[in-house]
């Protein structure tokens, strides 16, 4: 997908563990760029609940569901006009493996492969991923801010290895362009001057891969 | 037969799919297209509880049957294709099976079927589906004449719910060109005039 004369990236995804704020920061952005959003709908997963208080028992499950909800919000992105608007998605597709390397076991894995190559070839691809990172105790303090129920099992180990396995993923992610952005200090979800440098970052980003550590402000 | 054909055979346990396979094949000079054999990681499992992973040895079928239909796409295109037993089958009769009998609940039964469409969605279906139709009697007497040790015991009942979804699948199945067989009274493995009849009957579709 080729980018826009400004510079700008037509399709940005916004990705990173739960809590860290991709959809609030994907909304942001797209509300000041005029995009599009495509957001997850992970309310509509009828697993989750169960997912959080038992994984392992329903972990192929829900994986199979996400895997297949992803896929049909690509196939209606495709048949969209990508070049009207910009888009902005609080998702990037290939996530959905770095949750299937956490939670599934070695035959589900395998299994969960097969349809995934079965889908590969169809998957669209962002022009600039932003990796937001935090601290896991950040993570949890921001989890337990907007209170979602169904979030409450989660433990401090859940998002330390959740952490690691996204540091892992995006270590070796070169599919596209990357940009990734330590949050544990910045507040992006109201902090105006915080999100303006972010979107100013964004506007900057190249190929290859790329590190912002944004400074904490004082007050 | 006009250019490259593929010819898909459907039917219960025992309805003589794979001999009406062979005589077609023997027919035609088309070399027989045989599925890769690969056993199924969860079958174990499955057998000593079912409820647990019902869910999983499907979707392991439904999975490999796919790479099996992408295989025969590659073929279909050079040489004619006849194949014994459809991924369709798979999910309207087998899988939905366990469904009726609740060993896959509601909730798992939407993501299969989630699975099921988004695969459909990327297959082109036969040139010529046949549907061999048999009652539980012949199909009771075939498994008997065949003799496989692990298919006496099938139970009577059992037959009879696939005999029926196969039924109300073939009703719906609207998808390509589709002849139904009754093979009560057929006896094309034996008989020279029920051979003729059956090609004449395929080759009006071809």
């Amino acid at each position: 997908m080729p980018s826009s004369d400004s510079g700008f990236p037509r399709y940005i995804a916004v990705e990173g563990p739960i809590g860290v704020g991709k959809t609030t920061l994907a909304l942001r952005l797209a509300e000041r760029i005029q995009a599009r959003t495509v957001l997850e709908e992970f309310t509509d997963n009828p697993f989750l609940r169960e997912f959080y208080a038992d994984r392992s028992r329903v972990a192929f499950q829900t994986q199979v569901y996400f895997l297949i909800a992803r896929f049909k919000q690509q196939e209606r992105l495709r048949q969209q006009d990508l070049f009207s608007r910009a888009i902005v998605s609080d998702y990037l597709f290939a996530k959905d493996r770095v949750f299937a390397y956490l939670n599934l076991n070695e035959p589900e894995l395998q299994l969960y492969e097969k349809i995934y190559d079965l889908i590969r070839p169809a998957l669209l691809k962002p022009d600039l991923v932003v990796y937001l990172q935090a601290r896991p105790e950040v993570l949890m303090q921001r989890l337990r801010k907007r209170g979602r129920d169904f979030e409450t099992p989660i433990e401090m180990a859940y998002l330390e290895s959740l952490m690691r396995a996204y540091n892992n993923f995006f270590f070796h992610y070169d599919e596209t362009p990357l940009l990734v952005i330590e949050t544990s200090e910045v507040d992006l979800a109201t902090g105006q001057e915080d999100f303006e440098e972010v979107v100013r970052v964004i506007f900057k980003s190249r190929r290859g891969t790329q590190h912002y550590v944004p400074k904490a402000r004082a007050g | 037969m006009k250019g490259p054909t593929y010819i898909a055979v459907a039917g219960n346990i025992g309805c003589g799919k794979s001999t009406l396979v062979d005589f077609i094949c023997r027919h035609y000079k088309v070399e027989p297209f045989f599925e890769p054999n690969a056993a199924n990681p969860y079958l174990v499992d499955f057998y000593g509880d079912m409820k647990r992973w019902a869910f999983h040895s499907q979707v392991y079928f439904l999975t490999h049957k796919f790479r099996i239909h992408q295989e025969l796409e590659l073929r279909r295109v050079s040489r004619t294709v006849v194949q014994d037993r459809t991924i369709y089958e798979d999910a309207e009769i087998f899988a939905a099976y366990l469904h009726e009998r609740k060993f896959i609940n509601g909730r798992d039964w939407g993501v299969y079927q989630d699975l099921y469409q988004t695969i459909l969605s990327s297959l082109r279906p036969p040139d010529l589906m046949i549907y061999l139709k048999a009652s539980v009697r012949t199909i009771r007497q075939r498994i008997k004449l065949r003799g496989r040790p692990e298919e006496q015991k099938i139970p009577t009942a059992y037959l009879k719910n696939l005999n029926d979804l196969y039924e109300s699948w073939f009703e719906r199945y609207k998808t390509s060109k589709a002849i139904t067989i009754d093979t009560d009274r057929l006896y094309y493995l034996t008989d020279l005039v029920h051979r003729i009849d059956v090609l004449k009957t395929i080759e009006k579709y071809l």
